[in-house]
């Protein structure tokens, strides 16, 4: 069981991440933007990052990306994006998994527990 | 021990030395965790000082525990340094990706890599260069180097600044404000050196070769191991690691101190191989570039000889339009298609238990799904693909998806036979690319026989320098109206297709330097065949693989 941050700006989908991600028992908290993410980087201090990147405001995502992995390299990140391709930007590859963005969950839902099992900050 | 003797709860040292023992152990490293914040250790001070006599023999245990509590800080203070460390090095990899995504410029992503290396604090080598392959002269070529070829010289630049030597901002100023940024004497010294494939007993032919780092060991002489570096190598600190992607070898990226003196650390080594990774990944990008200029100037080409032709300039244009249109809302469509999939299952999930919930559900879900599968199509059309060429067998491919689909084949009432040149065709390509052609081709022969059922028919053979696989079917045809728009994308006479099928498989073969051609009969059937360059024999030499944009 990990805690979790996610960042995701479709509201719904947002909800059902938390909903979801809580009843496999994890501590969750879901932000619509970036900046009110990383607000609560410090105490929340989640193993697992979940981020959305969009092509739109990739370099959004990526900064926040690489401001989480300065702040402490230990948290995992996971992007999620709806870019299958967008793995060959080389910026992603301090993230620690890539995945594309499905309604099926469960991949997302194993990589989340793969990273968080592993993580030097439970 | 002492400590395993006493009863107290915590097995400390203190409650011995109250109770009058005298034998302490004090080497053990847990006196400081057990110490820390003891209230006991209050009792042991008070009665220390409480005595007129000190009680030296707790004085001197205190002494020592502090020497402990002090050493403990200086580790502390160690590891928070060497932590400082890793993270200036990691921003440092992040500013010098930043810059290196910017550029497409291969003279500048050479000089950030470079400068990367030997600017500031983080790497702080004195010297680097690099050296690319060159299938032209089929050697490895110094290409560029910073640093200087004398100590003189290193002195002298290093007083221009003011921390001695150019913090990577400095140097980075010089980089985009300079017309020419490779000056130095080193660099026009690194720029001579040519070292021929064949040497294969060269350290940084080596290097290449089994993509291990290299690093000079004391006394080693670098004139014996690679001649061509005598000068340029100091033996202080030498290291030389490869660069490299998954898909290209570059060259190598030689490091050296030889201003300082200072050894290289097994932590330099592992980050050095970090930044390689990341500058091999940045001059594929520049490689790229460079691929998509020389094309566009072809596609320029292209249009001039067409000028005449206004029609098909506009028809073309109007193509890109669409097929930009088509890209944007997709992805507008994308993701609400993703949350109600979600919400559906999640309702699956819950309320699925009742046979006539499910079965709506279900239905809905399917939908979503193929909706999902056709945008991911259109999205992943609509971007770069990177190649992962290894060497593999076709047969191996053609025959694993022929089993996949065995079933359906049956279904249709579709006989298979395949006639393949030899047991193995091996092929240099990207594997899954290839099997992605292959089924897009196959599952067209099968809808073109969905009503009738016929034969499907696979066969390989060679011709000049290409290995040719082609697929052919004994279905309806293809009209002619639709023959000239087969590999348009979004193109499609299906109720539910996507039209990207071919379009997908086009773009993948044009990438691996291929083409791909279809022959159609009205009423008898239609012939596609794909032309893969390259392989004369099945035991190439393993000569590096080299950056295309160097070679042409
Ligand atoms: N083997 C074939 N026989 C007949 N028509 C074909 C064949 N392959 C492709 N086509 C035609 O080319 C069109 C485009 O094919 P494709 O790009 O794979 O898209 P899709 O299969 O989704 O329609 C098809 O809709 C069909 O009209
Ligand atoms: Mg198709």
């Amino acid at each position: 069981m990990s805690r979790i941050l996610i960042v995701e700006d479709e509201p719904h989908l947002l909800e059902l991440y938390i909903d979801e991600l809580k009843e496999e028992g994890h501590e969750v908290e879901g932000y619509a933007n970036g900046e009110e993410g990383l607000k609560r980087l410090d105490e929340f201090a989640p193993e697992v990052v979940v981020l959305d990147i969009k092509l739109e405001n990739s370099a959004g995502g990526l900064e926040i990306l690489k401001e989480v992995k300065s702040r402490n390299k230990n948290t995992r990140v996971i992007l999620n994006s709806a870019y299958s391709t967008y793995k060959n930007d080389f910026t992603t590859w301090i993230a620690d998994a890539y995945i594309v963005k499905s309604s099926d969950l469960v991949e997302l839902k194993t990589k989340i527990k793969e990273l968080g099992d592993s993580s030097p900050l439970m | 021990m002492a400590n395993a003797e006493t009863k107290n709860s915590c097995g400390c040292w203190i409650t011995d030395l109250l109770a009058g023992k005298e034998d302490v152990d004090l080497s053990t490293g847990k006196i400081f965790d057990y110490c820390k914040g003891c209230p006991d250790l209050e009792k042991l001070k008070e009665r220390a000082s409480g005595r007129r006599t000190a009680d030296t023999t707790i004085a001197i245990l205190i002494d020592k525990l502090f020497e402990r509590i002090h050493s403990c800080r200086i580790q502390l203070v160690d590891t928070a340094s060497s932590l400082r460390k890793k993270l200036e090095e990691l921003s440092l990899l992040n500013k010098v990706t930043d810059h290196l995504l910017k550029t497409d410029n291969l003279e500048r992503a050479l000089a950030l890599v470079l400068t990367g290396v030997t600017a500031g604090d983080a790497f702080g080598f004195n010297r680097a260069a690099i050296f690319l392959c060159d299938l032209r002269s089929n050697s490895l070529r110094g290409i560029a180097g910073i640093g200087c070829a004398t100590i003189d010289e290193a002195r002298k630049l290093w007083m221009q600044f003011d921390s001695g030597r150019p913090t990577f901002d400095e140097a980075l100023e010089r980089i985009y404000n300079s017309d020419e940024i490779f000056t130095d004497t080193f660099h026009h010294q690194v720029w001579q050196v040519q070292i021929p494939f064949e040497e294969e007993d060269n350290v940084l032919m080596k290097v290449l070769k089994t993509q291990e780092i290299f690093v000079l060991k004391p006394g080693e002489q670098i004139a014996h191991l690679c001649p061509q570096l005598d000068n340029l190598a100091d033996p202080a600190g030498f290291v030389a690691v490869p660069i490299a992607t998954d898909n290209l070898d570059f060259g190598v990226l030689i490091a050296d101190n030889f201003v300082t003196n200072k050894p290289v650390s097994e932590d330099d080594i592992l980050s050095l191989k970090t930044f390689a990774n990341t500058a091999a990944t940045a001059f594929e990008n520049v490689g790229l570039h460079n691929q998509l200029r020389a094309k566009l100037e072809e596609l320029k080409h292209t249009h001039d000889l067409l000028r005449e032709n206004q029609s098909y300039l506009v028809q073309h244009e109007r193509l890109a339009d669409i097929g930009k249109l088509a890209t944007t809302v997709t992805h507008e469509i994308k993701t609400p298609l993703i949350t109600i999939g979600a919400y559906t299952r999640r309702l699956l999930n819950t309320f699925g238990t009742e046979k006539f919930n499910k079965e709506h559900l279900e239905v809905i879900l399917h939908e979503v799904d193929r909706l999902e599968k056709i945008s991911s199509e259109i999205l992943d059309y609509s971007k770069e693909i990177r190649l992962e060429i290894t060497s593999c067998d076709l047969c191996g491919i053609i025959k694993e998806i022929l089993k996949i689909l065995g079933e359906k084949l049956e279904d249709y009432k579709i006989g298979v036979k395949t006639k393949f040149h030899d047991r193995q065709v091996i092929i240099r390509a990207d594997a899954n690319r290839i099997r992605q052609v292959i089924y897009n081709l196959i599952q067209n022969a099968m809808d073109a026989m969905m009503l009738k059922g016929g034969t499907l028919t696979i066969s390989t053979h060679t011709e000049q320098n290409y290995t040719v696989f082609e697929i052919e079917d004994t279905g309806e045809g293809i009209k002619q109206e639709a023959q000239e728009k087969l590999f348009t994308p979004f193109y499609s006479t299906k109720a539910k297709g996507s039209g990207l099928g071919l379009s997908v498989s086009k773009k993948i073969i044009d990438d691996h330097g291929g083409y791909i051609k279809a022959e159609t009969e009205r009423g008898k059937g239609s012939k596609f065949s794909v032309y893969l360059p390259g392989l004369k024999s099945e035991n190439q030499p393993s000569e590096p693989k080299v950056m295309r944009s160097q070679n042409e």
